[in-house]
């Protein structure tokens, strides 16, 4: 029994050791921050993005949105168990619930619980378990160039994953709470995450580490979305207070607010050609502005 | 179906006495056990209920810490899937704290003797995430008390059931197991965690990391070379179709195009992936590496991509077109490989799958990146295609989403005229708005 409690205190004392020298080799690299690298860029002043279309049509509470790549269409679900594909061009509803859909072959989904599978949509079977996360994997999104993904659970940690090995490779750490948002900037090297401690937080993957945190003491609702402008300038989050707030990325200030929402908004996202963004809540409304 | 109706339909009703009292779950997949409980012989049917019993497939109601099958009317239940003792999922010391925990929770401190110990031995032994275990418990208490209540009981079953196989009382044999060394204890499943653990660290800080302050200046060069493209920044021309519904936009930047926009053909210059992922730029690059004699290269590159992304049952077949067309020696369309890769790859595609070509293409990607790439941006061909590009008109002036001074960034050229035209607004409005004031 003695023996077996020296063991493990000494298997203990070992990963400690081990976390403590990552985090050294974080810190040794860490020789600049994201307010001296933007001192020199203007500042992108008040933003104010106009509601340009509301989408109405589903039920119930709006839980999840997604651009189709040809940046006109996209699939909005909803608690009312509907999934309805808009074209936001005209506001038409195109279909209800899919069938006939063109998807791509895999695709990759969070389920509540403690991993993330990978599914193979041709034969409808799971190809990878990957299991990692402690608590519930809330959010997922797919690098620009698909080699891997992030995943953000209520473990408070972020993690990138490799597809093909399907192992965990970088994990983040700084959150206090449930990351339900996480989403790639376009360039691929960096990532933002979105949490119920009210904080947007960039984490740089090159770097390993967090590089500029988004906060601001006025905000007291957690982050319930994330979507990111195409030259990953602005930041918008949804936030339980039923407003969308802008960040400037760069600068790491509020820049302005999409409030139009009458109840928590839930999914935020903006298309591939970077025309505008979208908002979901929970009042069943899409929002489109830009 | 249920136990009764097949009980009246078959003649093995004599043999079958032992389980007339189980009650189905809807599990389809206790249709094959029936099945097969009816080919076994009256003595056989008890013991093998009896096994069932003991590895948790089927629990007691009455008596839950008595796990033998009764010839009686004593009720039993099948256990759900979920619950069944499974070697790809064992009971891991996490999942038994989180159990405790909820149960301790639940009963306010109402343990039995031996749970209390295991507890507090659990608590000294994965302490360092013990925040976590009492976060999961509570999460699931508050799940369960959302469901109704004679679920949440069935569930408690359930769960009490899984873990008297797996954790047994002390006195009780652990069916589970196997072999002189007895893991009843918990060190050894510990150890493997903390090793997995150990492992991860030490490949973590292997890694490479670069230095905060150039991925910083990365991000920054990022942002400010892709302004101008960004239309929720700077606007896009001729309109933003969600502002003027008007579709010039999509339709001038549509996948082919007799001409392309001259944002367009810029970006192709911005990475080696821009051009690669636009149809167009592909195609141009496509004519000029004809012209230099090394089309094979994007060919290949083009082939692997089908077989990254395309449909899982072609992956064989166009495996072999890419054998026979680019690698097999002698090849109509032969990529110089480094002979490495070469091996590497010729060796995996004895069994093929969709990621088999990856080393061969990123060999081949980085071979046009490097080269052929950085010339194609320097040739008459791609500056001519800049020069051709069409900067389209304007269509009204309040395509500008908001109002911003660009006092540091040059703005593409496309932008100048309307800048010009935009800035004389603002010095007109100037004394009624603020600097950055918007006037929508």
């Amino acid at each position: 029994m003695a023996a077996e409690k020296a063991e493990m205190d000494a298997l203990k004392k070992e990963c400690d050791g081990l976390r403590a020298q990552i985090e050294a080799a974080r810190k040794a690299v860490n020789d600049g921050s994201m307010t001296a690298a933007a001192s020199g860029v203007a500042s992108v002043g008040r933003v104010q993005l106009k509601l340009r279309k509301t989408l109405k049509g589903h039920l119930a509470k709006i839980y999840a949105m997604h651009w189709s790549a040809d940046s006109r269409q996209m699939v909005s679900a909803s608690q009312d168990g509907k999934l309805l594909i808009w074209d936001c061009f005209t506001g038409n509803k195109l279909i209800r619930t899919p069938s006939g859909l063109k998807t791509p072959d895999l695709c990759l989904c969070p389920l509540p619980v403690i991993v993330s599978c990978l599914w193979d949509l041709e034969t409808g079977k799971q190809k990878v378990i990957f299991t990692n996360h402690i608590g519930d994997c809330m959010s997922l999104a797919l690098s620009p160039d698909m080699s891997t993904f992030i995943s953000g659970a209520c473990d408070s940690l972020a993690k990138l994953w490799d597809v093909r090995e399907g192992s965990c490779k970088q994990t983040f750490s700084g959150h206090t709470s449930d990351i339900n948002a996480i989403s790639f900037f376009q360039s691929g090297n960096a990532i933002i995450t979105g949490s119920d401690d009210c904080q947007c937080k960039m984490y740089d993957l090159r770097a390993d580490q967090e590089v500029i945190c988004y906060q601001d003491s006025s905000l007291n609702a957690g982050v319930t979305s994330l979507a990111v402008s195409s030259s990953g300038r602005l930041i918008f989050a949804g936030y339980d207070d039923f407003n969308c707030h802008i960040w400037d990325s760069l600068k790491g200030e509020k820049v302005g607010v999409l409030s139009g929402h009458d109840n928590r908004v839930s999914c935020t996202g903006v298309p591939d050609d970077g025309m505008g963004v979208c908002t979901g809540s929970w009042d069943s409304f899409l929002k489109l502005w830009n | 179906m249920t136990i009764n109706t097949l009980a009246k339909g078959g003649c093995h009703r004599e043999q079958m006495a032992c389980f007339r009292k189980v009650r189905l779950l809807d599990h389809v997949l206790f249709g094959c056990i029936y099945l097969f409980l009816l080919l076994w012989c009256s003595t056989e049917s008890l013991h093998l209920g009896n096994m069932l019993v003991k590895y948790g497939y089927i629990y007691p109601l009455k008596e839950p810490r008595c796990l033998v099958l009764r010839p009686d009317e004593s009720p039993y239940r099948f256990q759900t899937p979920y619950f069944w003792t499974s070697t790809r999922w064992p009971a891991s010391e996490l999942d038994y704290a989180i159990y405790l925990a909820k149960k301790n929770i639940r009963k306010q401190g109402e343990l039995m003797e031996y749970e209390k110990e295991r507890y507090s031995l659990l608590h000294k032994r994965i302490n360092h995430t013990w925040d976590f275990v009492v976060m999961q418990a509570r999460e699931q208490l508050r799940a369960s008390k959302q469901r109704r209540k004679a679920d949440r009981i069935v569930l408690e079953c359930q769960e009490q059931a899984y873990w008297l196989i797996n954790r047994p009382p002390p006195g009780v044999n652990n069916v589970l197991d196997t072999g002189l060394e007895r893991p009843n204890s918990f060190s050894c499943r510990v150890t493997l965690v903390s090793d997995f653990i150990i492992e991860a660290c030490r490949k973590a800080l292997g890694r490479n990391r670069v230095k905060s302050s150039i991925c910083l200046e990365g991000f920054l060069k990022y942002s400010e070379q892709y302004l101008n493209h960004d239309p929720i920044m700077q606007g896009c021309l001729p309109s933003n179709p969600w502002i003027s519904d008007d579709t010039a936009h999509w339709t001038m930047n549509a996948e082919i195009v007799p001409v392309p926009t001259r944002l367009r053909v810029e970006r192709w210059s911005f990475s080696f992936m821009e051009l690669l992922n636009d149809a167009m730029g592909r195609r141009e690059f496509m004519t000029y590496l004809e012209k230099e004699f090394s089309a094979e290269n994007l060919y290949f590159w083009q082939a692997c991509e089908d077989v990254r992304h395309g449909e899982s049952s072609k992956i064989v077949e166009k495996v072999e077109d890419i054998y026979k067309n680019f690698l097999a020696p002698g090849a109509a369309r032969w990529v110089n490989i480094d002979s490495k890769t070469m091996d590497k790859t010729l060796e995996g595609i004895k069994r093929p799958h969709r990621f088999v070509m990856d080393d061969a293409q990123m060999h081949i990607y980085f071979l046009m990146k490097k080269d052929s790439y950085p010339r194609y941006l320097k040739s008459d061909l791609y500056k001519n295609m800049l020069a051709k590009a069409i900067v389209p008109q304007e269509t009204k002036k309040s395509v500008f989403p908001f109002m911003r001074r660009q006092r540091h960034s040059s703005p593409s050229p496309a932008q100048t005229a309307t800048q010009a035209a935009e800035e004389e607004g603002l010095a007109k409005g100037a004394g009624a708005n603020s600097a950055a004031g918007s006037h929508f």
